[in-house]
């Protein structure tokens, strides 16, 4: 991804030159953009709603209005040395292109009203979501906009906003962990109608997205002791449905035996089977094969989305916290919020 | 299909079925570089096309093939009928190619081969535009091409089609930053807005941009077809000329006099060397140059120190180019300004550039209204080039010439014999019988026809013979006076031939043989003197009938256009900028300029802020809900105001518990209302339209 990884090592005068000077340039840029950005925040507080107007608009030619810059001084050089005024017409027809670029570029993004919608779930480890509703307050049609959040690579591209109409858009972001996302600088930009100018925006949003723990595949635990046992069924042994686990004893079936655990040294055990139709689980910490507190509720989090889909009864028991067995999509969210912030000093909502 | 105001569209269109247009947006990687989309393509196609079409005239006649072929070839690539050509194939068609330009031309350097490598590397990448950039790099180039135009040629015309080809290289790259597809009309249009507002602020830097001089030199053109006559006379020649419309130059005169139809005399060339049949010049070109002055100061010859506005004729002439370094003025000129043109006087006093002329060029010139020259005794030098003839040939002639010298006559009386012969028994017209071996002799005693050419070179033989030096001068004569536009405008029809004598004690003069005969051609132009037979042969102006001289009005027209073009645009300059200024601004302080320019610019962009704020006031509705909106406001003057939460047709039914007539009359209207709006049947707008139309509460 890194476009600087491909090239190659550059060598000879160059290599000297960029040597020297590239750490020089990166750290001036740096400085900059620190300040630029300083600034942005200072002028955009963070909100829920944003339109667009003259304040938050930065606009600038592109690389490809360097270029077209570029020709345009070579027109103009064309038409001095023939003593050409078409010519010369012709590169000042185009300078005034430019100009008028400016004004056509900011149009297309001014008045843009963008309203924070929400954002989707997702489990550390994979992109949430963040929704916005796009209305275009200027009456003017808002032309191949792009989107994409400072700390990603994902780029959403080719948003058309038509006047009197709303547009939904959703600017994925990458979750590396679990707990409150906060998705940072929002950029908005586009190259309407030339290409070379970008009129650009950063947006600060009011916006935070929970993000669930990533998912790690483990075998639904043995209800052994505990509480369980007093509320939830038994399992009938024998049945189809897997039921637990429990340690292996001399004459058990090596097909039932859970050859995973083994593998991760974790003993020997025997997959139980029994036939209840409705029963509860526990998920509990203590229960898993792991000690570290992440990697549980990674796979406690892998428990209750399985058995989600599977539509059993669990309730959650974690130091402080205990959710009585339940099923369904509600449950399940309550269930995966305790667990994406077990530990982290913020409160469920 | 139905726009419904509030619709929702979801994520990469998947509700799109409520709108066409909105896009919520499709992901792209980081680097993912835009693939060209078949319209953008298309827009290439057009916008190159037209780009190259005025250059494919002045270059080899193999690039169009080409072009066409790498159409094929990318077309052909988008259909994915082939692949994109290897790189093997593309280094194969970049030598072939090179190695056809340096076959046509045999030479790299010079404006023609360049423009043609230009249009070759415009070819070539073509073929292998895959991503955006490439495509943007192509429209780039045609910006380039259309200067390359303007190089070869700048007249008005092309001027406009070069614009027109920036409005299509505009819509191509708007093409290509727009996500939704627009109709060539509408993109079209579009561009046009861009371009109209970016034509004033054009107008603008164009007049208060200040003008540098060359920053170095540059190859000029070097294939230019000659135009009007050739460096040597043989009967015939100008005849040829007379059937030909085009415009040699054109004269404006800035102040003073403008000399009388039959003083018109452009000279040109002066031919003084005859083989028998061909008159042509004595010099190759060289010792001429190197023998010449510099044109920038008064000639010295003429012993002036300053001119009085009254001694002089002012003028400026508009040359077209004809491929040739000689230039033309009245004689004599003793002062020339030009900037394109380096200029030369000869010691014939006719107008040398160093260059020979290629592009359209503009001089002043100062000539006097009264002279003499070489009043004093020729040298012997040139008295023996003046009176060489050859020593055999045309034996009647001499005879003739031997009779007046034996009857002891002056020369000044010889000169009126010869006038007095022609004015007598000759006749002028353009379609003269061929002459044979002794082509004078064949004139004067048997045909008794001829052009101008034919009366000036059997006058010049006859003055040569009888001792009188004498030479051959070719030019032009007369030229249409535009009254509209104050200028006179000398066609290659006016090419004419004459002859000037040296007399003792009156130097050189002019003498028109022409004149003897067909006193009309002089004093009323070329066009009036011809008969009827002559007339059929070049038909201008009148002679044509009513749609010849429609045609005639249109072209004289155009004409004037193209000539206030060049006045204007073309010889555009500092002083005129100043002038121009001076005459905006009262006086020329840079702060009043500076003043001036951010004073119109951000007035104009201002301007446009302000068009683009009335625009936003009042969004387009579709057009059923244009006209429901009519019926409800007509509804309103009785009384009933919708609430904005209320559907029409809980709307109608309030309106019918009063008014039941009404309501059920607005309740159709609202029913074909749905039908276009809700049910996709876009055919009842029509009844819609009508029961609206109907509809008088």
């Amino acid at each position: 991804m890194d476009p600087a990884s491909k090239m190659s090592k550059p060598s000879g005068v160059s290599g000297f030159f960029s040597a020297l000077f590239d750490p020089l340039f990166s750290a001036l840029r740096l400085r900059a953009e620190v300040r630029f950005f300083r600034w942005v925040d200072k002028h955009t507080p963070a909100d829920n709603r944003h339109l667009l107007t003259r304040k938050k608009l930065y606009i600038f030619p592109s690389w490809r209005g360097i270029g077209f810059i570029g020709v345009v001084l070579l027109l103009w050089l064309l038409g001095t040395n023939y003593q050409n005024n078409p010519i010369l017409g012709l590169s000042f027809l185009l300078t005034s292109i430019l100009v008028v670029a400016i004004l056509r570029t900011h149009a297309n993004l001014s008045g843009l009203d963008i309203t924070y919608v929400g954002a989707g779930q997702a489990h550390a480890g994979s992109e949430v979501d963040f929704h916005f509703k796009l209305t275009s307050s200027s009456g003017r049609f808002v032309e191949n906009l792009e989107a994409k959040w400072q700390r990603s690579e994902q780029r959403l591209i080719h948003i058309d906003v038509p006047p009197a109409e709303m547009v939904t858009i959703s600017v994925p972001l990458f979750a590396p962990q679990r707990g409150w996302l906060k998705p940072g600088r929002l950029l908005l930009e586009s190259h309407f109608p030339l290409g070379i100018l970008r009129c650009w925006t950063w947006l600060v949003w009011d916006a935070q997205a929970l993000i669930y723990p990533r998912l790690v595949e483990t075998d639904k635990p043995s209800q052994g002791g505990g509480e369980g046992e007093d509320e939830g069924f038994h399992p009938l042994r024998g049945g189809d449905d897997f039921s637990g686990l429990r340690e292996f004893r001399a004459g058990d079936s090596l097909k039932h035996i859970a050859w995973k655990v083994y593998a991760r040294e974790r003993g020997l055990y025997v997959k139980e089977f029994g036939q209840n139709l409705s029963r509860e689980l526990w998920l509990s910490l203590d229960l898993l094969p792991t000690s570290d507190l992440e990697e549980g509720l990674s796979m406690l989090s892998y428990l209750a989305v399985a058995l989600h889909r599977e539509d059993e009864f669990y309730g959650l028991r974690l130091p402080g916290v205990t959710l009585a067995p339940n099923r369904g999509e509600d449950h399940k969210r309550k269930v995966l919020e305790h667990l994406a912030l077990f530990g982290l000093g913020d409160s469920v909502s | 299909m139905k726009r419904a105001a509030g619709s929702v569209a979801g994520r990469n269109g998947s509700d799109s079925t409520y709108s066409s247009e909105a896009s919520g947006g499709d992901m792209a990687e980081h680097l993912a570089q835009t693939q060209v989309n078949r319209s953008a393509l298309a827009w290439m196609f057009v916008a190159q096309g037209l780009t190259l079409l005025p250059l494919f005239f002045y270059l080899p006649k193999w690039l169009p093939f080409l072009w066409a072929a790498a159409v094929i070839l990318r077309v052909q690539v988008f259909r994915g009928v082939w692949g994109f050509p290897s790189s093997t194939v593309k280094a194969l068609l970049g030598a072939v190619g090179v190695g056809g330009l340096y076959l046509s031309f045999n030479r790299f350097l010079g404006i023609e081969p360049m423009v043609a490598f230009l249009v070759l590397a415009f070819t070539l990448k073509l073929v292998e535009v895959k991503s955006r950039n490439d495509l943007l790099l192509v429209l780039y180039i045609g910006f380039v091409a259309i200067a390359a135009q303007l190089i070869f040629n700048q007249t008005l015309w092309l001027s406009f089609y070069g614009v027109a080809c920036t409005l299509v290289l505009l819509a191509a790259l708007q093409s290509l930053f727009q996500h939704r597809h627009l109709r060539w009309r509408r993109q079209l249009k579009h561009s046009l807005v861009i371009l109209l507002q970016a034509i004033p602020v054009m107008l603008l830097l164009f007049i208060t941009m200040p003008r540098l001089g060359q920053i170095w030199s540059v190859p000029l053109i070097q294939e230019q077809a000659k135009m009007g006559f050739s460096e040597d006379m043989s009967p015939g020649d100008l005849a040829n000329l007379a059937r030909n419309n085009a415009i040699a130059f054109r004269v404006s005169f800035n102040e003073g006099d403008i000399p009388a139809p039959q003083n018109r005399y452009w000279r040109g060339l002066v031919l003084d060397a005859f083989d028998g049949r061909k008159w042509e010049r004595k010099q190759r070109w060289y010792p001429i140059i190197n023998g010449a002055r510099s044109s920038s100061q008064l000639h010295p010859d003429w012993r002036l120190n300053n001119l009085e506005p009254e001694q002089r004729y002012d003028y400026s002439v508009m040359l077209e180019p004809h491929g040739y370094s000689w230039l033309f003025t009245l004689m004599p000129a003793v002062k020339v300004e030009s900037q394109a043109l380096r200029t030369l006087f000869t010691n014939n006093y006719l107008l040398l550039a160093t260059e020979r002329v290629t592009a359209r060029s503009y001089y002043k010139v100062q000539s006097l209204q009264r002279y003499s020259v070489s009043t004093e005794q020729l040298s012997v030098d040139e008295r023996d080039v003046q009176l060489a003839l050859p020593k055999v040939g045309n034996p009647g002639s001499r005879r003739l010439v031997a009779d007046w010298q034996a009857q002891n006559l002056s020369a000044e009386a010889i000169v009126n014999r010869a006038l007095a012969m022609f004015g007598d028994d000759f006749t002028y017209t353009l379609q003269p019988p061929t002459l044979g071996v002794d082509s004078i002799d064949e004139f004067l005693f048997e045909s008794q026809r001829g052009f101008c050419e034919h009366f000036a070179s059997a006058f010049t033989f006859l003055m040569r013979a009888a001792g009188i030096p004498a030479r051959v001068v070719v030019g032009y004569q007369g030229g249409e006076y535009k009254t509209g536009s104050e200028h006179l405008v000398v066609r290659q029809s006016d090419a004419h031939a004459w002859a000037e004598i040296w007399l003792e004690g009156r130097g050189w003069i002019r003498v028109d043989p022409t004149a003897a005969v067909a006193p009309a051609r002089i004093e009323r132009g070329f066009s009036e003197s011809l008969n009827a037979s002559d007339s059929d042969l070049v038909r201008v102006g009148a002679d044509a009938g009513f749609a010849g001289m429609w045609v005639y009005r249109m072209q004289s027209r155009i004409e004037q256009w193209d000539y206030l073009w060049h006045k204007t645009v073309l010889s555009w300059d500092n002083e005129k900028k100043s002038q121009t200024l001076q005459r905006l601004l009262g006086s020329l302080d840079p702060w009043r300029t500076a003043l001036f320019f951010i004073g119109s610019l951000f007035g104009l962009l201002g301007l446009y802020f302000l068009m683009g704020l009335a625009l936003r006031s009042r969004p387009r509705l579709a057009l059923e809900t244009q006209l429901l909106n009519r019926a409800k406001a007509r509804l309103s003057s009785r009384g009933f105001i919708s609430n904005p939460s209320e559907t029409p047709r809980a709307f109608a039914a309030r309106v019918k518990s009063e008014f039941p007539q009404l309501g059920t009359q607005f309740d159709d209207i609202v029913s074909s209302y749905e039908r276009v709006a809700y049910r996709a049947q876009p055919q009842a707008i029509a009844l819609l339209r009508r029961r609206v139309a109907k509809f008088r509460p």
